[in-house]
């Protein structure tokens, strides 16, 4: 399990994380999701022992992370800036990896060069860069961690890659409990991968839950009342987005189906439509709320 | 795919089979009165076992990725419709949530929320460490849910201002692919 408790890191006078709590239970596909800046790398690199929390506590199993072999060895880190080690060939990758993680597998470092091929005596600065991915993602599969963080995860991958990256997830899910914590801003990926996501930005936690309740959570409403009614009618409803069009009322409505429903038809609709609605727009509308907001552009 | 073939030798070797029942038949120079009886036979049961095969796979890859609904409740409904349709007969062994979930490419949690679903409402039954199975479903609770999500389609539909009449003439149209009732 993954603790962290009110934690804050800055960077000089930057805020990157502002107070977050967050629990990542074993087992899970954990998505992190956040506009660009809001702290997602930042969470990652905390977990993986590259930063030391200003404020807090980053807890792997109960352990601290930072500066602690044992914590930092149930954590691969794929990063998004591919290799660090240039100068290295895949096979001393390999072996570099391997003195550190003591599940370290062969068979499935193999396994799945088997099936990508890239030539393990060239230079990894040689690599096209989504060699170099594939590089890292197969070292971080073969690492067999508890945890494995996956920064931007599918980005530079070939739809064949992704689809073998997930299978292997599956396994590792079923067979060693594997916890997989991915950020990005790929909802699709994210919502096929996933089963928990939490939602960050500038720093805080939007909302952290189990997928299927969030994409529940709202709801896009089109309907048309006998009597007029205006913005201020729906006060009993957490009403997001208010629209009118003649006389159809558009309503983005956080909350049940039912609840929504059973409150619309006090006001006896001719017409009432509901639909959930995609991660995708929930992410747009939670982040209008944030004041971040796209229609300010155009 | 590679990891998936790894796991599943036996329904490589159906297909494999399979192929090797139309190979024959087409280089056979009398075409499908060429082959010994016997031959025919043995070959009949391959080539179904075939089918059902690619219809399992095909029945797998029917579901809506993109969708608003939950993907564990779209695999909940899909095995009861399997299950209302006979394609899916009581005892017959499901995919493991392994195989579903490479299949699918989701997270194997989501499909087991759907396993534990249709478990807890009785639609099939686990026996530990040989998989789960279609239960002998109550035939009463499975009309219920259809009648439920009838009502719910019909009044859409009217409130889309499609006339009753429009809609009585689908339902004496759907009659002709109607399965009659369910065995409970």
């Amino acid at each position: 399990m993954i603790e962290l408790k009110n934690v804050k890191m800055s960077f000089e006078d930057f805020n990157a994380l502002d107070g977050v709590d967050l629990t990542i239970e074993a087992g899970t596909a954990f998505g992190l999701l956040g506009s660009n800046g809001a702290g997602k790398s930042t969470i990652l690199r905390l977990l993986s022992g590259v930063y030391e929390q200003t404020a807090g506590e980053v807890l792997i199993d109960g352990e601290p992370v930072y500066d602690n072999v044992s914590a930092k060895q149930k954590v691969f880190f794929i990063n998004d800036e591919t290799v660090q080690f240039g100068s290295m060939t895949l096979n001393d990758m390999r072996k570099y990896y391997k003195g550190f993680y003591p599940n370290f597998s062969d068979e499935i470092f193999d396994k799945l060069n088997g099936v990508i091929k890239l030539p393990e005596k060239k230079r990894l600065d040689k690599f096209s860069k989504g060699m170099k991915r594939q590089a890292i993602v197969i070292t971080g599969l073969a690492a067999c961690t508890d945890y494995l963080l996956l920064d931007e995860a599918f980005d530079g991958l070939d739809p064949t890659m992704r689809i073998i990256v997930k299978r292997l997830l599956v396994d590792a899910m079923l067979d060693r409990k594997l916890t997989v914590i991915i950020s990005s801003h790929n909802l699709k990926e994210i919502n096929e991968v996933c089963d928990t996501a939490a939602l960050l930005h500038r720093g805080k936690l939007l909302f952290n839950r189990d997928l299927d309740s969030v994409k529940g959570s709202i709801h896009k409403v089109q309907a048309a009342f006998a009597e007029d009614c205006g913005e201020d009618d729906f006060g009993e409803l957490n009403v997001l987005h208010y629209e009118k069009n003649q006389s159809i009322t558009y309503l983005i409505v956080k909350g049940g189906e039912e609840e929504i429903r059973a409150e619309l038809n006090k006001k006896q609709p001719k017409v009432l439509d509901l639909i959930p609605l995609t991660l995708e727009e929930i992410f747009i509308y939670e982040m209008e709320g944030m004041g971040y907001d796209c229609n300010g552009i155009d | 795919m590679f990891f998936y073939a790894v796991n599943s030798f036996e329904e490589n070797d159906l297909l494999a089979a399979g192929r090797r029942v139309f190979q024959s038949k087409r280089n056979s120079p009398n075409g499908l009165n060429g082959l010994p009886p016997s031959f025919d036979t043995a070959g009949a049961e391959t080539l179904k076992a075939f089918n059902a095969f690619t219809e399992r796979v095909n029945f797998m890859y029917n579901i809506d990725l993109q969708s608003r609904t939950p993907i564990y409740e779209q695999l909940y409904k899909k095995i009861i419709e399997l299950i209302l349709k006979r394609e899916l007969l009581p005892n017959d062994k499901l995919p493991s949530v392994r195989e579903l979930a490479k299949e699918l490419g989701v997270n194997p949690n989501t499909v087991s929320k759907a396993f534990q679903l249709l478990e807890h409402d009785k639609v099939i039954y686990s026996l530990a460490g040989r998989g789960s199975f279609v239960a002998n479903i109550n035939a009463e609770a499975v009309r219920d849910a259809a009648l439920a999500d009838f009502d719910k389609a019909v009044s859409e539909a009217l409130n889309a201002g499609i006339g009753k009449s429009e809609l009585t003439e689908r339902i004496n149209c759907a009659d002709i692919q109607g399965s009659g009732e369910i065995k409970s």
